[in-house]
């Protein structure tokens, strides 16, 4: 069996037309040991062929194991019946790393790591090049690889062009060199082009590789795993060259040959050169080095001296004594030991002291902090400061986060203030070196409407066909049949083979990588260069770098991640405490508001949830009067229950019904109900989905690992299903009831497209505590802190302000004497406060200007022109100003003060003698300009600040809409036919979800 | 205050043709200016209060330049190159400059990020009426450049 060492994935993007899984399977089918995926510059895709090769191995094994145990008895069935169809696959390939370097002065080379060091010297490579160029470019020259080139085995590639055609000689040079300096780790490709002249080339090659003392290698440099992706690998090519498949002449696809190849195939293609291919076979018998042996390093600084289960011993106990300064609970201290025991077992300690030390720096800075995660909830993260959730009030068990089966490191994620999590970001950076940490990647796939968009640009279809194909994006891909439907509904024919094939095109190109981007907050941090471990590069933004991995990868090679996630809410509890500090001199914490607060509750009962954490949304406020929640651990079921897991699986009625006593609590085993009774038998979170897969349907730790792996990667790969037989079946088996199981099953797709465990539940309902207790005890605060933490949430601000004013607080308008960029609280003269709005409510304005308004505005401004002198503030600026009112307060309205701003012709004033000289000054005349109405005042609050602190819209209309005195609703609403009804009303509020503040669920 | 760049105070009658032009006010400008001087500069974050009752008040027929001294404490941090992270109380004096009826101003308890002029008697801090040397509410952003300033990173103000 041989192998291909140059493959071409999607992972070079826009160019391989199959993914790194796929080749993988497709050499599994055609029988050969090993593949190299070999992108251009990048080793992004290697993981994902690494991991799959891990599961062709496990299934194999697999059906090798049920051979062994159902060997056929008794003698071989007769030649002449039929065999049964079947297709067994024996072969378990092996990922070889690689990658395909591109040079900007010399032809391609494929290095192959031999070693460790190897691969440690192709990642810094690539990192060079990488960090060299701006985002998504590599800038290597052949000096670089001739610097260095340790435990590489390095395949060149010779130009396709034959003697005496031009631009063929130049690589000779460059084989010299090579082979003078890395003598023995340097081959020549022999790979066909298919273009009727492969035999001739051959031969050149080979003389040419004799002469130079260099052997030869055989590939089949394949850009696809299979011959049906011709026509998608030249839409790739189109849409990477901007033209159409129609235009693509030379560049299109000759054939669909430049596939993956068997032995056989490649060695016919070679006739009498098939020694490269043993030399192939050779050669990889020596490229030993797997993606296994990456061993991941904790940093070490963390245990700053101290061995780290000392230390983390020691911060722990001093942490219990700061968590309880009159002495800790039995039971607390007895959770503690254990979990310690624990972790020291598992060897865990880097990585709570790492998450410590990152949460350390955010409490030294004043940054709130947060975390949540499998591993979050625990003794000791409450005493390390990482969380601020009690865990007496948890119900938890720790094993089963920190799972002894699963060998793979804990995960806890801490969300940071999202104004201030780019100080965490680059203290990480700073303590660490850049060489030692990044951000992991993200990786942006083809989804629908891009894919149409760029796929119908390629295949020619005209702009308004993509328009339309875009805006019928729900009707497309689904399993239901309606695409033919949704295409004549638009106007298409389905009939059209162009528009068939556009369309197959744009389901095969759906998945494909498009580029790569940056996490949201995952980092790594290694003990080692982290650049010897995978390749670093630039991201977008200045002042990051991430590694080319996505967490999957690094889930897959088990190297550690500390999510650094950012949490709008965080912000805006984090203003509140200061207002609150400031105003009332209170000093509060997430773990010092006082708990169980009856009225706090009673608040939440009745749905008073504005600008609650998790509870604010429609859906949560109409469960809320009938969840009724009284304690913290209701808190934690409301979070987690108006979710897609459980409202899928049917779980939020019985759930409902019996918390009400209207339905008898019931389990349906004495094991599930252990696992059951917190949640009166009605599975709500997805540990206990969980539990059910493993004590229920009886799935072995590992069959629950990839359960919960596939969880994860639902939406990429939905592949939860394939557990769906096993699941049923093993219900089936331990007695437990189709429909039970059934919707537990549909329970479990549902936490696919958004799980939501306990663990990050019972974190969130702290934020869902204290967002409550500030604004039901502090409204004027709390409306104040959730404008200044915009945008995020649920609301937009008018609907903030008004919620602020319906609760007693007084909101003073924008004035441009009183207010600042934020809003702030002033006193309101009868001993309280209230809410003066800032200039960030002003639609379009820029802080940097309202920073100079303030900063030049001294004892107060006289006039528009004032402004406009001593700020620097442009007309433009100031008519903005006007439009929003602020001159009010110094006796100028609306229109006379946008009257006054118009007459300001120069951006800024002339420096010397620009003042109206006495009698010099153009005297205009007075303008008696027409008072707004209430209406148009209203309107223009709407269009300047997208809020009013005058009449509500509807105030203005109830004269016309109030029926006539005794004349009854009831005639209004059903009119007698032909006659118009007139009603008035709100229209549903407009409302934003800011999913950047809430995605910080988890996966 | 030289780094208070005021360009004209134009008041050649008593009123009313009398105006007052900035340059707007920028931190980094400040740190340039404060960093170009001989006198040494503490840059600081944190809240500054003051008797309200010294504040002064706008008369617009006193036209003679005028200082407000008040006595003011600050609390918070000082700035290094990890940012602004000693902690740092001082009483110091507080200037509020007046050119004509203009005149500099300060909320009292306010987070401010300022410039205090270290002097032989302790502290000192003034404001004009252009503004400049104290920040009310500075943002997380200005706080970082100030960082990026004293470490020697990009430090240009934006131009006027």
């Amino acid at each position: 069996m041989t192998v291909e060492f140059c493959i071409t994935s999607n992972f070079t993007f826009l160019t391989g037309a199959s993914h790194p899984e796929e080749y993988m399977l497709r050499a599994a089918q055609i029988g050969l040991s090993g593949i190299a995926i070999a992108d251009v510059n990048s080793v992004a895709g290697i993981v994902r062929a690494h991991t799959q090769a891990r599961e062709i191995r496990r299934l194999v094994q697999a059906r090798l194991d049920w051979d062994a145990a159902n060997s056929p008895i008794g003698p071989p069935a007769p030649a002449h019946l039929p065999r049964p169809e079947s297709f067994p696959i024996y072969a378990t390939p092996r990922l070889i790393p690689a990658a395909r370097l591109r040079f900007r002065d010399a032809p391609d080379v494929t290095a192959l790591p031999d070693s460790r060091a190897g691969w440690a010297r192709l990642c810094r490579l690539l990192s060079l090049g990488r960090q060299r160029a701006p985002k998504g470019d590599c800038d290597l020259g052949l000096a670089d690889l001739l610097e260095d080139a340790t435990g590489l085995q390095l395949l060149l590639h010779p130009p396709h062009a034959l003697p005496p055609q031009p631009g063929a000689g130049g690589w000779v040079t460059v084989a010299q060199q090579l082979s003078r300096r890395f003598a023995g780790q340097i081959h020549i490709v022999l790979a066909p082009v298919y273009d009727g002249q492969d035999p001739l080339r051959f031969d050149h090659l080979a003389a040419q590789a004799a002469a130079l003392g260099i052997p030869t290698l055989a590939s089949a440099m394949p850009v696809m795993h299979h011959g049906r992706r011709r026509r998608l690998a030249d839409v790739l090519t189109a849409i990477r060259t901007g033209t159409r498949v129609d235009d693509l002449g030379r560049a299109a696809q000759a054939n669909a040959e430049s596939r993956l190849r068997s032995e056989p195939e490649l060695r016919r293609l070679l006739g009498r050169h098939q020694g490269a291919v043993d030399r192939a076979t050779a050669l990889a018998a020596r490229l030993t080095f797997s993606l296994d042996e990456l061993r991941y390093e904790y940093p070490s600084e963390v245990a700053q001296g101290e061995t780290p289960a000392a230390r983390l011993e020691r911060l722990a106990h001093a942490g219990l004594k700061w968590r309880y300064p009159h002495g800790a609970p039995e039971k607390v201290r007895n959770m503690l030991a254990h979990e310690l025991a624990l972790i020291s077992k598992l060897r865990y300690e880097p990585y709570f002291l790492t998450v410590r030390d990152v949460v350390d720096f955010a409490r030294s800075r004043n940054i709130l902090c947060q975390g949540r995660g499998s591993a979050a909830n625990s003794v000791v993260c409450f005493c390390l400061g990482v969380t601020s959730v009690s865990p007496e009030i948890g119900t938890m068990v720790f094993e089963r986060f920190v799972s002894e089966a699963r060998d793979e490191p804990p995960d806890i994620d801490v969300d940071f203030e999202h104004e201030r999590r780019e100080e965490v970001i680059q203290h990480i950076y700073e303590r660490y070196g850049r060489h030692r940490a990044g951000l992991c990647a993200t990786v942006i796939h083809y989804r629908g409407k891009r894919a149409i968009r760029e796929v119908g640009r390629a295949m020619g279809l005209m702009q308004d066909t993509i328009s339309a194909l875009s805006s019928q994006l729900w009707g497309f891909f689904s399993s239901d049949g309606m695409q033919d439907a949704r295409l004549r509904e638009i106007g298409l024919d389905p009939a059209d083979p162009r528009l068939a094939q556009t369309m197959d095109l744009i389901g095969e190109i759906i998945g494909f990588p498009r580029h790569l981007s940056q996490h949201v907050g995952g980092f790594i941090m290694t003990e080692g260069r982290l650049d010897e471990l995978v390749p670093i590069e630039n991201a977008a933004m200045e002042d990051r770098t991430v590694i080319c991995w996505d967490k999957d990868d690094i889930d897959s090679l088990g190297i550690l991640k500390v999510d650094v996630l950012s949490l709008g809410m965080l912000t805006c509890i984090r203003k509140s405490f200061d207002l609150l500090k400031l105003h009332h001199g209170m000093d509060h914490t997430l773990a010092s508001l006082p708990p169980e607060d009856e009225v706090v509750y009673d608040m939440m009962c009745n749905a008073d949830t504005v600008g609650v954490f998790q509870i604010e949304s429609r859906a949560q406020m109409n469960f809320l009067p009938r969840m009724k929640p009284r304690c913290f651990y209701d808190l934690v079921i409301e979070v987690a229950i108006i979710r897609p897991g459980p409202i899928q699986g049917d779980m939020v009625h019985p759930f409902i019904r019996r918390r009400n006593g209207e339905e008898k609590v019931e389990f349906p085993s004495d094991e599930l109900g252990e696992v059951l009774a917190k949640t009166l038998g009605v599975p709500l979170f997805q540990e206990q989905a969980m539990q059910i897969a493993i004590i229920g349907a009886g799935f072995t730790p590992e069959q629950a690992d990839r359960l919960r792996r596939s969880l994860a990667t639902f939406k990429k790969h939905g592949n939860v299903s394939e557990f769906e037989t096993l699941f049923m079946s093993g219900m089936k088996k331990n007695g437990y009831d189709a429909e039970f199981s059934a919707r537990c099953f549909s329970q479990i797709e549902g936490f696919g497209s958004y799980g939501f465990p306990e663990s990050h539940a019972a974190s969130f309902a702290l934020l869902v505590y204290a967002s409550a207790w500030i604004k039901c005890h502090h409204p004027g605060i709390f409306a104040c802190a959730l404008l200044n933490s915009q945008p995020m949430g649920f609301y937009a601000p008018s609907q903030i302000v008004r919620d602020a004013r319906e609760h007693g607080v007084t909101v003073r308008p924008i004035c441009i004497n009183e207010s600042y960029w934020d809003n702030v609280m002033e006193p309101d003269g009868a001993g309280g406060l209230a809410l003066r709005l800032g200039f960030r409510q002003i639609k379009g304005l820029k802080e940097e200007d309202a920073a100079w308004l303030c900063a030049a505005r001294g004892n107060g401004y006289l006039s528009v022109e004032d402004v406009w002198r001593r700020a620097g503030t442009s007309p433009a600026v100031l008519a903005r100003l006007a439009e929003a009112d602020v001159f009010l307060g110094m006796g100028l309205n609306r229109r006379a003060a946008l009257w006054e701003a118009k007459a300001l012709s120069a951006d800024k004033p002339l420096p010397l003698f620009a003042g109206d000289m006495d009698g010099e000054g153009i005297v205009e005349p007075a303008a008696h300009l027409p008072e707004m109405t209430e209406g148009e005042q209203v309107v223009e609050d709407y269009v300047a600040m997208r809020l009013t602190l005058r009449s509500h819209p509807l105030a203005l209309l109830r004269p016309l809409l109030t029926p006539p005195p005794g004349q009854p609703v009831a005639r209004v609403t059903a009119p007698r036919y032909g006659q118009t009804p007139r009603l008035g009303g709100p229209t549903p509020a407009e409302t934003r979800v800011n999913e950047g503040s809430y995605r910080g669920g988890p996966r | 205050m030289k780094h208070l760049i005021v360009l004209i105070a134009l008041c050649l009658t008593a009123h009313p043709a009398c105006a007052l032009s900035c340059i707007p006010a920028d931190p980094r400008a400040d740190f340039q200016a404060a960093d170009a001087s001989p006198e040494k500069y503490i840059v600081v974050h944190g809240k500054i209060s003051f008797d309200d009752k010294d504040v002064p008040q706008r008369d617009p027929n006193d036209f003679a330049p005028k200082d407000h001294v008040v006595t003011a404490q600050f609390q918070g941090q000082s700035l290094n190159q990890r940012g602004f992270v000693t902690p740092f109380s001082t009483p110091f004096k507080l200037t509020f400059a007046c050119l004509a009826s203009w005149c500099g101003g300060l909320p009292n308890n306010r987070t401010v990020l300022a410039f205090l002029r270290q002097t032989a008697a302790g502290y000192d801090l003034a404001v004009g009426p252009c503004g400049g040397q104290a920040y009310v509410d500075p943002s997380p952003k200005m706080l970082r450049q100030m960082q990026r300033c004293l470490n020697g990173g990009a430090c240009k103000p934006p131009r006027f």
